[in-house]
């Protein structure tokens, strides 16, 4: 028994297009065969369909739009390709960090900037510790440091051709911030630390203590670095090196020839 | 604190099978809208969502009728920004299409600008489900995804969309121009 003329009108589109129908295949091709009418229809449909898809051309795409997309595309793999080599570089510079942490000397708040001065020296001089700021000229430090410390620092010109500024670095007190200046005189690493006379303390390492011109002088040995400490006015100063903490060599390091400090050889001509 | 949302790594062929379907989105598009500079807007936008959505893509699935949804969903969205209710814009029940006089072998002779020109002219509704059958070759399934339809509403719309076609390519066929302006098929 064949299927309706209705029913086959009403899925036949669906049929020609491939799609499920309630009826089978055999339904429509029996009714057909009988069907003159069903038949003439499916022909058309077939024929206009044939048409519409030969006839289609898509609108060119605008090169400029192409172009567009490509780059958008491009630039979407390129960092999905990259991100492991970014995810591995930051691996890496964490690894970095870390070793870099373990090995610079601890973080220290001491209770002198004897102690904190000498602790800087250390790291500054073995480059585990960096300088935060670089700079060859006193005025420039000077300046940079006073913008940070909360004193005024006056550093001496050190025109000598023997004495070299390398820069300079902050360190924590208990009371308060010190400024580190780091020197390099005939080719030895110096450092002479600058803080409030209120905050800098006293070294605790046995230290030894010379008058000179109403100045009160120490000297003492920290983590095997020389360290000669002293106040006047208001800031205290811890001078850090390998160089012997006696005689002129030491007072040298600022008092050089054109420092526009008073010349080492006036201190101990005047002893 | 913002963060970064973690990626599943893309099918590399993911870009390129999708740049191949560039021409039928553009299609798509410039037939939806009727205008070449905002058919190029909807298209750019397509690929910008689609390449930034791509791990949401299901494989085995299809990337054109993916393509294609977030193209209408895209196109919907402006109808509406513009104030343009899209159900009302794509009004289909004014549309009633008489059987077209024309007999089979008359159709041979439709040029590819005159289908374009009849394209225009179907009210909007019946235009999207002729384009995404006839001219994409989608499945019903895959239209009524695409327009979040069900699929018997879908081939109510393809079957009076393919008649109001007839009926627009007739005229042409016999030799008149094409209408100077878009007029509501009846």
């Amino acid at each position: 028994m064949t299927v309706s003329c209705d029913s086959v009108r009403t899925w036949l589109s669906a049929w020609i297009d491939g799609e499920r129908t309630p009826l089978s295949s055999e339904d429509f091709e029996r009714h057909l065969a009988e069907c003159s009418d069903c038949a003439k229809s499916a022909r058309e449909l077939r024929g206009f369909l044939r048409t519409v898809s030969s006839a289609y051309v898509p609108a060119p795409v605008p090169g400029a739009l192409e172009a567009s997309i490509r780059k958008l595309a491009w630039r979407r793999s390129f960092s999905q390709r990259a991100a492991p080599l970014i995810a591995a570089g930051a691996v890496a510079a964490a690894i970095a960090l870390v070793v870099f942490t373990a090995l610079r000397p601890a973080p220290v708040q001491a209770a002198s900037l004897a102690d904190a001065s000498a602790w800087a020296h250390e790291g500054l001089a073995g480059g585990v510790l960096p300088l935060d700021v670089e700079a060859g000229n006193a005025d420039e430090l000077s300046r940079w440091l006073t913008e940070r410390v909360g004193f005024r620092v006056v550093l001496p010109k050190l025109e000598d051709s023997t004495l070299v500024f390398n820069g300079g670095r902050l360190v924590q007190l208990e009371g308060g911030s010190a400024a580190v200046v780091s020197f390099q005189r005939n080719g030895e690493q110096v450092s002479l630390g600058i803080a409030p006379r209120h905050v800098a303390g006293g070294p605790a390492n046995a230290p030894q203590t010379e008058l000179f011109r109403n100045m009160k002088f120490t000297t003492s040995t920290l983590r095997g670095l020389h360290v000669i400490s002293w106040s006047e006015g208001e800031l205290s100063y811890a001078l850090v090196s390998r160089v012997p903490a006696t005689g002129r060599a030491s007072c040298a390091v600022c008092h050089g020839v054109n420092s526009g400090l008073k010349s080492v050889e006036d201190f101990h001509g005047m002893r | 604190m913002w963060r970064r949302r973690p990626q599943p790594p893309r099918d590399p062929a993911f870009d390129g099978e999708a740049l191949g379907h560039l021409a039928a989105i553009h299609d798509t598009a410039l037939r939806l809208c009727g205008d070449p500079a905002e058919a190029q807007d909807l298209t750019h936008d397509t690929y910008v969502r689609a390449l930034n959505a791509a791990e949401r893509f299901e494989p085995g699935t299809s990337l054109k009728t993916w393509l294609l949804t977030i193209l209408h969903n895209l196109f919907r969205t402006r109808l509406r920004d513009r104030g343009r209710h899209p159900e009302a814009v794509l009004d289909e029940e004014s549309v009633d299409v008489p059987a077209p006089p024309a007999d089979e072998e008359s159709w041979h002779a439709v040029t590819s600008a005159q289908l374009s020109s009849a394209i225009e002219l179907l009210p909007q509704k019946l235009r999207e489900a002729v384009v995404l059958r006839d001219l994409q070759g989608l499945s019903y399934k895959e239209i009524a995804q695409v327009l979040n339809l069900p699929v018997g509403t879908v081939m109510s719309r393809l079957y009076r969309g393919r008649e109001a076609l007839k009926a627009l390519l007739v005229p042409l066929l016999h030799g008149e121009d094409a209408p100077a302006e878009k007029r509501e098929v009846k």
